[in-house]
């Protein structure tokens, strides 16, 4: 018996027709396929451009110097800066030019912020003064109490000219010293509040949030790329010339496949000490059996492929195989296997960092503000908040872009 | 009506499928009208890819989801395409089965064979004990030469020519009038389906109900059917009875078809027909017939507008330029003599 | 040699391992069992792999135990002492094999710090907490994450299936430490409800009579109620920032698996013979697929062992993940090497016997 055409396994004739347009064209036909898969690529190039531009261009994101102190600590985000106010005895030392003169005295608490900001802020008058031409001292000395009331009671018994706190701690006392008002506020340089707050140190946790970005990513693409650099080569090595030393190295890689990513990293980042290349190192060791299978795979499945082909016989050179014939094969797969592993790497990145491996701790990155913020949990949510939810933002856009690519070019699954 | 000793079971009118891919809608099945007989084996055959498994499929509304389908499928007076979700269950199964291509991979793996009977009874018939569902299954699957014991096996346990017996056995426990068999011998070797083809006759034959055998094997539908219909990139070219069409093939598809097939006698050494061309993609068919491209008669008027299936003898229909009038076209008409 | 109860765990869940192994290896057909050896005799030069990999990156990498244990201030003779007593003296490979030697016997050597214990007790110690975390997490993961992925795969492409989706996306893509610091915030210092570190309220844990050291089992075992209901209390928020991330990977994999089931041939005819589309879902593709889901959540061990070290550094959860921690920040290097070690061959085993039951289970295995 016989029959009119031999039917194997059937692939529909729309699928035969994908695999012969671009790739361009077949992700922009996927468009009505899958809408929200579609989608979810575009949010994600679009989050992930913003997220470039922050690591390239922090400054312009930035309003401060991340590791500068800017103002004062656990400002919360949107708190306006404390004000700082003079007190002096009604018709006495209440402005701040009343200061002017040598060994003048101002009453301070200890463990406020109130010094710096005198200092500040007499500084910035002085030269002023100075540039107005006259050539006058501001520089008041300030005398420690140990409360606010120790500080009022010396300013109203005239042992000192003025005292200097937060108005919304001297109000409230106001009523016991009757002889005592209120003079000028001494806004230090900041007078705006902190858009996300600012942390234990007065830092600005906007700053050093964008400022993160460009570690993050730095890590990340760094190590996804030193393993691709590493993983693909050794693949299509070991897929095509096969032996006892490719035995072994599929050996190796396997096991190093099989081990917890984030415990094999933490032994290396624990062994090799803090700073960035290491992590990049600890985190790239992760990720170069994936690239190192799937290009062995695919090379040994292109390549008997090849032999029925009989490329070989043709006189072709192995290497104009590898490139013509293989990598072209191979090259879809890395890009979601990139995408997914940049995603993992800066989870990776923040996990090690958390829990005090990686980075030196100067460094703005969101794992350090994390666990640093951690101790301060009762006092000031927005200090984990915030860098973590940049983690997660950032993760999500390459997990995002990673995911629904590899579903929108793997027809099998989806026009079913 | 030529055949009107015979009562209609199914009438398929204007069916029309169209699945809609990322590249544009797939025109797998245009503008078919066809009827099956009660009690016939009416054989569908066509190249792969024609859109046999479609036809098959829209009969039982089987298609996914997204798929247009427009026309009538009218089954004992109601049109399955107008069924509703419930409707359609009760439907599919008790008075429509199928037989799929490949007996291993449609059994569910895990499944034992009696639970996929017993289901199949109980999801027509909650009432149904399991006890009352076994013995009523036994019967059945004795006369399909299924021993006793193999019943409490997983699929994977069986041969094909067993898992194909399970099939069947699935097809027919709840009586339905008709039974769809998509390629259902394809993955039989030749043997096992020879033999496998002798008791499916008996069993229709007893039990009474008519198949719409699908293949892409003449040879199988000349041994096995009444009547055939040829299919050609989603239309019907030609129908008839079985010994019309193979003595006095009439639509140039089919003659090609029936030349390209081997004769029994293996010692004349003869040169088989080869049809030029390839099918269509049914992304962009051809216009009007669409066999045009691949026809060695093809006239002006065939690229330009769409034959019918019309009758040209009692027995016989078929979708062809060359037996049909039309004002545009210069070439005689020709007549077949009945 | 003394057993030390981490040893006992280890033997005697070894030996379940072991005892299974056979019993699938005499229970199945000749294919399964050259499977079963094939797997086994891979897997050995695996784990043999990992011992080795973890020895030379603990001690060739630069960076000397001693110098980072003393610091900068002890004497020469202090760390001449040291060496000695670590063995750093001998040559690498002496160093090597003697190692080897002691990984046979499960003994990991003494912890730097602290005492000098016995790494194998203080890891037994440490074992039954994370037990107690992980499991619960597990759980909470799998039942949701299974039927969750089932019912997004019913409802391709439509609104819900997108949603659970970029659910699953988002669990895996936030942090597990950062949620749980999150957590904490909102539900145990915002709202009040929920501790936010240790395992019990100290008080009640004075009069709770342990015996295996999970605290909830504990508190069942001897009908302590006042302390599971504060054990369990102390689990709420640790599980659930570990079982979320979890349940993101979990409903993947068991999204995917369902559909490549609903294309099966077995569904079509199932819908064929009028097969409802639930039981078709949730009995026949379900089924079907819950085999490469629990072989693939077998392989997500790493995945749990990982989140486990994070959330329990976020705790305060005195399991082996923050023992890590701890140790890695007192340089306790003997006692790092030995919780890797152990993390990693517990993903050896388990893998391997998922794999195993996966092949008997299975009723279609042909191997
Ligand atoms: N689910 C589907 N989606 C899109 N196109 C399909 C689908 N199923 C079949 N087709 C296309 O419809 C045409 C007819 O297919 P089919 O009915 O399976 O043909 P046959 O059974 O005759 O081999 C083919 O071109 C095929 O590629
Ligand atoms: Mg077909």
């Amino acid at each position: 018996m016989t029959s009119t055409q031999e039917t194997s396994v059937e692939v529909p004739q729309w699928q035969q027709d994908l695999e012969q347009v671009g790739f361009v064209r077949r992700l922009f036909l996927a468009r009505r396929w899958y809408g929200a898969d579609w989608w979810f690529v575009a949010i994600g190039l679009a989050l992930l451009v913003f997220i470039f531009s922050m690591a390239f261009f922090p400054d312009f994101y930035a309003p401060f110097d991340p590791r500068a102190e800017v103002g004062p600590g656990l400002l919360a985000p949107g708190e306006p800066p404390p004000s700082f106010v003079l007190v002096g005895k009604a018709g006495g030392a209440t402005m701040l030019d009343d200061l002017i003169g040598d060994d003048v005295r101002i009453g301070i608490v200890i463990a406020s912020q109130s010094s710096s900001i005198i200092r500040e802020v007499t500084e910035a008058r002085q030269a002023e003064l100075i540039a107005q031409g006259q050539d006058v001292r501001l520089r008041p000395r300030p005398q420690r109490y140990d409360t606010l009331e120790e500080a009022l009671e010396a300013v109203s018994a005239g042992e000192i000219p003025t005292a200097v706190e937060l108005q919304s701690e001297i109000e409230p006392l106001l009523e016991n010293y009757p002889d005592l008002e209120i003079g000028e506020t001494l806004s230090g340089a900041i007078q705006k509040p902190f858009v996300l707050g600012t942390n234990q140190i007065g830092q600005d946790m906007l700053s050093r949030v964008i400022w993160g970005t460009r570690i993050a990513l730095l890590v990340a693409f760094s190590a996804a790329i030193f393993a691709l650099l590493i993983g693909v080569p050794l693949g299509l090595i070991a897929g095509f010339w096969s032996g006892r030393l490719e035995r072994v190295l599929t050996l190796v890689m396997d096991s190093l496949y099989s081990f917890p990513g984030l415990i094999l990293a933490i032994a290396i980042a624990a062994v090799l000490g803090p700073g960035i290349m290491n992590v990049i190192v600890a985190i790239a060791t992760l990720y170069v059996p994936t690239y190192y299978r799937i290009t062995r795979g695919q090379t040994l499945t292109v390549k008997q492929s090849l032999y029925v082909e009989a490329a070989r016989s043709l006189g072709a050179k192995p290497v104009s195989i590898l490139l013509r014939y293989i990598l072209p094969n191979v090259i879809p797969s890395l890009v979601v296997i990139f995408s997914v592993n940049v995603a993992d790497a800066i989870l990776t990145e923040a996990g090690l960092a958390f829990i005090g491996l990686g980075l030196p701790p100067d460094i703005p990155d969101w794992g350090i503000d994390v666990a640093s913020g951690q101790d301060y949990l009762r006092q000031a949510w927005w200090l984990v908040t915030f860098p973590g939810i940049m983690v997660s933002v950032v993760t999500l856009a390459f997990s995002m872009l990673g995911e629904s690519l590899s579903e929108i070019l793997n027809p099998r699954l989806s026009e079913l | 009506m030529m055949d009107n000793e015979k009562e209609v079971l199914v009438e398929i009118r204007d069916l029309d499928v169209r699945y809609k891919t990322r590249l544009g809608p797939v025109s797998a099945v245009d503008d078919v009208s066809f009827d099956i007989f009660q009690g016939e084996i009416l054989g569908l055959v066509g190249e792969s890819g024609c859109g046999k498994s479609t036809m098959g499929k829209a009969l039982m509304r089987l298609l996914p989801p997204a798929t247009d389908i427009h026309g009538k499928v009218i089954f004992d007076g109601a049109d399955v395409l107008t069924f509703s979700e419930d409707q359609l269950r009760d439907f599919r199964g008790r008075r429509i089965s199928m037989i799929f291509q490949d007996p291993m991979t449609s059994l569910n793996p895990v499944q034992r064979i009696d639970n996929h009977l017993v289901e199949t009874i109980q999801v027509h018939e909650p009432d149904t004990k399991e006890t009352d569902a076994l013995s009523r299954i036994r019967g059945l699957v004795e006369r399909l030469g299924i021993q006793k014991e193999r019943i409490e096996d997983f699929p994977h346990q069986l041969s094909g020519g067993m898992r194909q017996r399970v099939m069947i056995s699935l097809g027919l426990v709840l009586n339905p009038s008709l039974i769809i068999a998509d390629e259902a011998t394809t993955s039989l070797d030749v043997i096992v389906e020879a033999k496998f083809l002798d008791e499916l006759r008996e069993i229709l034959d007893e039990f009474g109900v008519s198949i719409l055998v699908i293949t892409h094997n003449i040879a199988l539908v000349a041994e096995l059917a009444d009547r055939i219909a040829v299919m050609y990139a989603g239309r019907i070219a030609e129908l008839g009875s079985i010994y019309s069409v193979f003595d006095n093939p009439l639509h140039p598809y089919t003659k090609g078809l029936l030349q390209s097939v081997p004769s029994i006698k293996l010692d004349e050494r003869e040169v088989l027909y080869k049809m030029p061309g390839e099918p269509p993609n049914l992304t962009h068919p051809p216009p009007g017939c669409r066999f045009h491209p691949r026809c060695p008669e093809v006239m002006p008027i065939c690229s330009n507008h769409t034959p019918s299936l019309l009758h040209v003898t009692s027995k016989q229909m078929v979708n062809c330029w060359l037996y049909q009038d039309h004002p545009e076209k210069d070439q005689p008409t020709i007549e077949v003599a009945t | 040699m003394n057993i030390s109860p981490l040893s006992g765990i280890c033997l005697g869940s070894l030996g379940i391992a072991l005892l299974f192994i056979i019993f699938a290896f005499l229970r199945g057909s000749p294919g399964l069992r050259s499977y079963i050896l094939t797997r086994v005799v891979l897997t050995l030069p695996m784990v043999f792999i990992l011992v080795t990999v973890i020895f030379f990156i603990m001690r060739v990498i630069p960076g000397d135990p001693v110098t980072s244990q003393l610091g900068p201030r002890g004497t020469e003779a202090q760390r001449e002492h040291m060496r000695e007593q670590l063995g750093l003296n001998d040559p690498i490979m002496v160093q090597y094999v003697k190692y080897l030697g002691k990984i046979v016997r499960l003994d990991l050597g003494t912890a730097l710090v602290l005492g000098n214990r016995p790494i194998v007790d203080e890891l037994s110690e440490r074992l039954p907490a994370t037990i107690e975390l992980t499991i619960p997490a597990m759980v909470i993961a799998v039942g949701f994450g299974v039927l969750s992925g089932a019912y997004a795969a019913q409802h391709r492409k439509k609104g819900v299936d997108y949603g659970l989706r970029l659910f699953s996306i988002a669990a895996y893509s936030i942090p597990v430490f950062w949620l749980g610091l999150i957590l904490q915030v909102v539900f145990g210092i915002g709202l009040n409800i929920a501790p936010i570190a240790g395992r019990i309220d100290p008080v009640i844990n004075i009069d709770l009579n342990r015996m295996t050291n999970i605290l909830t089992l504990d508190a069942l075992l001897t009908g302590n109620w006042r302390a599971l209901g504060s054990a369990l209390h102390h689990l709420f928020l640790p599980s659930l920032a570990l079982a979320t991330v979890l349940t993101g990977v979990f409903l993947r994999l068991s999204r995917i698996n369902v559909i490549e089931s609903l294309v099966e041939d077995y569904i079509t005819a199932g819908r064929a013979r009028g097969i409802r589309e639930r039981v078709l879902v949730y009995r026949h593709a379900l089924s079907n697929a819950l085999i490469p889901i629990v072989t693939l959540i077998g392989l997500q061990f790493s995945v749990l062992l990982a989140g486990a070290i994070l959330t329990e550094t976020t705790f305060s959860w005195p399991g082996m993940g923050l023992y890590l921690v701890e140790r890695i920040g007192q340089r306790d290097y003997t006692a790092v090497q030995g919780v890797i070690l152990v993390f990693a061959l517990s993903v050896a085993v388990i893998s391997l016997l998922t794999d195993i039951i996966y092949a008997f289970i299975d009723p279609r295995v042909r191997y």
